[in-house]
């Protein structure tokens, strides 16, 4: 894996690709416009450029950038806020401005016209990106679809709710060794939820400890690898010292 | 129609309920204070930036010379500026508010709110003499003007917004004039020392933010009176509370202005508590600034002494 | 001569920057792909792009609208707006120090469109092309001053502001350009040059300073 920096307007090297390859463009790369003659990979925003497979028949270039947005792709695991209602969906917003997606009332596991949930404003849920067209509204899922069950998605209840950026928030969902979660581990007993679109949701058993938590995690983004456990046990003292 | 904040209910619950324990997400008491920046741009006079917390300010005072209102020709002019921009966040909407063309949503509102606070505070209280910005009676006046710009919203744009104008004016000079019957000379920064303004007394806003732990209903009937009272409410504290309360004084203890708005009712002697707890935050904040701006002219002598040795240097050799 | 340039410092929009060269000083915020909030703004098929320039002093007169439609068609050309259909994109800047007098607006539209470039790729928002911009003026004696102070400029024949296109590092193709006084046509492609060289040197600089920020964003990573 390399990790090179690059803008938009940089060539993206394309020579080692083996012949015949079916080339994959993940997320922030594109087909270069100012070169028509040659097929050229282009980014579009500044970020560190990622390579997977790059032997193999399918390689996949993506580049990584850390942003605040968060545009919907399907699959991906999110946390919403209920914002209204019409018809049989519920508007549900992602990022707080952005445009809302879509959940329809029958995508909950044994959903039927008699039996639906009854969400409210304001109401937390975690859900699965299920469709995202170009010209259409995303929409959202609260069934596993391996399962056909709920799969850990749905309502959340309590607990309490903030912002990280956009690649923090994948670092802590997909990378099993996140440091600062396992450091939180030892500190006290919580639940939590990740959603990529930079929304984490998380419960413990009282307030304080909630209050730590929260701001150990999204303190942590400024925080390099070494000094983690100090700052850890720096936010922890803070409040236990409060009254 | 604008934007809005999502906040969940989850978060709602959460930040009163933390409220009610003493406990703050920045881990501050109810009534503290966030720790206040201000810096003066080094480039030139009146240009002051405020942090309060994450909320930031920047405030730029110009003055140009005009002719004064007819119905007031022995007074300057003295203007404000505080339109808030997407900028500080897409909550706020461009060309809305005091200037805007009457729009109703709830931004507009805050903003003319905001607007008016700092009008009041500053202009009406008379904190900057305008009597001694006419220059010829009638036909030459001094016209200074304030412009806030407002960079980022993390609550409470009132008070960093009032600080960071009275530095800027305490910090502002206009360049030096001399008058000959109706002529007028005015003499560049370089020829001349500039001279300050006339402030009469530092007005300082501080507001307060009021939450009832136990619902709305419960304040009405009023047999508690546990209402909860925040210094200083960031963003979230700010979009949740139920009223709001203003209040302006000086380093003398006077009050200049109070507004409380929002509606939760509040026992008279809880605001009482709240002056007297605001004049201490105000004779520290006051001390702040006037220790800023000492640094600052610290700063400033000496460029100028090392431009006078400079030239007496080059003399000698 | 040198200039300034800082990224990511606004907590509220999506991306953020100052630029600053030779008296002359903006920030800058881009927000965005958000919600319309007016209906009337919206297009099917792309993005639309709400700019707002806010003066030092005062408020916004014909001088920031001119401004304002001269950055809209420069940045339409390089924001990919089909990527954003109904949408629209928050470009906010904020003069601190203009510079140059009332009569010009060469130097602020080249730090603003530097410090857009700057915000975007901090907001991460889909461009087509890097780009940066440069001016210069032509002395009475006809020699190129580029990025010009207050007093060069007043006392210049003419003056340019360009904007390039940036591909691998190097100047690629002109996207804007807005000149006005006298100058042959000899004269203008010299300055077109001399933008154009310009324009890479800042390019290293400025490629810095968004790596630099970009190193800063994935710290925990590192």
């Amino acid at each position: 894996m390399t990790e090179q920096f690059v803008l938009p307007g940089d060539q993206i090297d394309v020579s080692t690709v083996v012949t015949g390859a079916a080339v994959t463009l993940g997320p922030n790369v594109a087909l270069s416009k100012s070169n028509l003659e040659q097929t050229a990979l282009s980014p579009t925003t500044a970020g560190l450029l990622n390579v997977k497979n790059a032997e193999s028949r399918s390689p996949v270039y993506y580049v990584e950038s850390n942003g605040r947005r968060y545009n919907p792709q399907v699959n991906d695991y999110v946390i919403g806020i209920i914002v209204g209602a019409f018809g049989e969906y519920y508007r549900v917003s992602l990022n707080s401005f952005s445009a809302p997606v879509l959940l329809n009332q029958f995508s909950f596991p044994n959903a039927s016209k008699k039996n639906r949930p009854r969400l409210q404003t304001g109401d937390l849920i975690y859900a699965r990106v299920e469709s995202v067209q170009r010209n259409m509204e995303a929409e959202l899922s609260c069934i596993d679809p391996t399962t056909g069950k709920d799969g850990g998605f749905g309502l959340l209840t309590g607990g309490f709710v903030f912002d990280v950026k956009l690649a923090f928030a994948r670092y802590l969902l997909f990378d099993a060794d996140a440091k600062i979660l396992s450091e939180l581990v030892k500190k006290c007993k919580f639940e939590i939820a990740i959603g990529v679109n930079g929304r984490i949701w998380i419960k413990t058993d009282d307030i304080k400890t909630t209050v730590a938590c929260s701001n150990a995690i999204r303190n942590c983004q400024t925080w390099k690898k070494e000094e983690l456990s100090a700052k850890v046990e720096d936010t922890f003292s803070v409040l236990e010292s409060h009254d | 129609m604008g934007l809005d904040y999502d906040i969940s209910t989850n978060e709602q619950e959460f930040v009163l309920e933390a409220l009610k324990q003493n406990v703050r997400l920045d881990g501050r008491k109810l009534l503290d204070m966030r720790d206040v920046k201000i810096s003066i741009l080094p480039s030139e006079y009146g240009h002051v930036e405020v942090s309060l917390g994450k909320t930031r300010v920047a405030c730029k005072v110009s003055a140009e010379i005009v002719k004064p209102y007819e119905d007031r020709p022995f007074e300057g002019i003295f203007q404000i500026n505080t339109e808030i921009s997407p900028m500080c966040s897409p909550f706020f909407e461009i060309g809305q508010g005091s200037s805007g063309s009457g729009s109703n949503s709830r931004q507009a509102n805050e903003e003319v709110l905001i607007s008016r606070m700092i009008e009041k505070a500053v202009r009406r209280s008379n904190a900057l003499d305008i009597e001694s910005l006419c220059i010829v009676a009638g036909s030459k006046c001094w016209a200074v003007r304030a412009d806030l710009h407002f960079l980022n919203y993390d609550g409470n744009f009132i008070d960093a917004s009032c600080i960071a104008v009275m530095t800027a004016l305490l910090h502002f000079r206009k360049p030096d004039i001399e008058v000959a019957g109706e002529e007028v000379v005015v003499y560049d920064t370089n020829q001349r020392e500039p001279v300050p303004l006339s402030i009469l007394h530092v007005p300082i806003c501080i507001t307060f933010n009021f939450y009832n732990p136990n619902g709305n209903e419960e304040n009405v009937k009023g047999e508690l009176n546990n209402e909860l009272i925040l210094a200083d409410a960031s963003l979230i504290e700010e979009r949740l509370s139920l009223g709001t309360m203003t209040i302006t004084l000086n380093k003398n203890q006077e009050i200049c202005q109070l507004l409380k708005s929002g509606g939760l009712n509040i026992d008279a002697s809880l605001i009482m508590n709240c002056c007297l707890y605001a004049s201490k935050l105000v004779s520290r904040l006051n001390d702040e600034i006037h220790e800023v701006l000492k640094e600052d002219s610290k700063k400033r002598r000496n460029v100028r002494e090392e431009k006078e040795l400079q030239v007496f240097n080059e003399r000698e050799s | 001569m040198s200039f300034e340039a800082e990224s990511g410092f606004l907590e509220q929009v999506d991306g953020s920057s100052t630029f600053e060269f030779a008296d002359t000083k903006v920030i800058s915020s881009v927000a965005g792909p958000l919600e319309i909030s007016r209906m009337k703004n919206e297009k099917a098929t792309e993005a639309f792009l709400d700019i707002n320039i806010l003066p030092a002093s005062g408020v916004s007169s014909t001088r920031e609208s001119l401004l304002e439609s001269k950055l809209l068609s420069i940045l339409s050309k390089v924001i990919d707006v089909s990527q954003y259909p109904r949408k629209q994109i928050q470009i906010v800047i904020q003069m601190v120090s203009p510079g140059e007098s009332q009569l010009y607006t060469v130097k602020e539209l080249t730090a603003i469109v530097n410090s857009v470039y700057i915000s975007l790729l901090n907001s991460g928002i889909s461009l087509q092309t890097s780009f940066l911009a440069t001016c210069c003026s032509i002395s009475p004696s006809g020699d190129i001053i580029t990025r010009p102070t207050a007093k060069q400029l007043e006392s210049s024949r003419s003056h340019t502001i360009s904007v390039f296109s940036i591909t691998d590092a190097a100047s690629d193709s002109l996207i804007y350009s807005d000149s006005e006084g006298t100058f042959t046509e000899e004269e203008l492609l010299r300055v077109l040059d001399s933008c154009a060289e310009d324009i890479q040197s800042m390019n290293e600089k400025v490629r810095e300073v968004v790596h630099n920020r970009v190193k800063g964003d994935y710290i925990w990573h590192i």
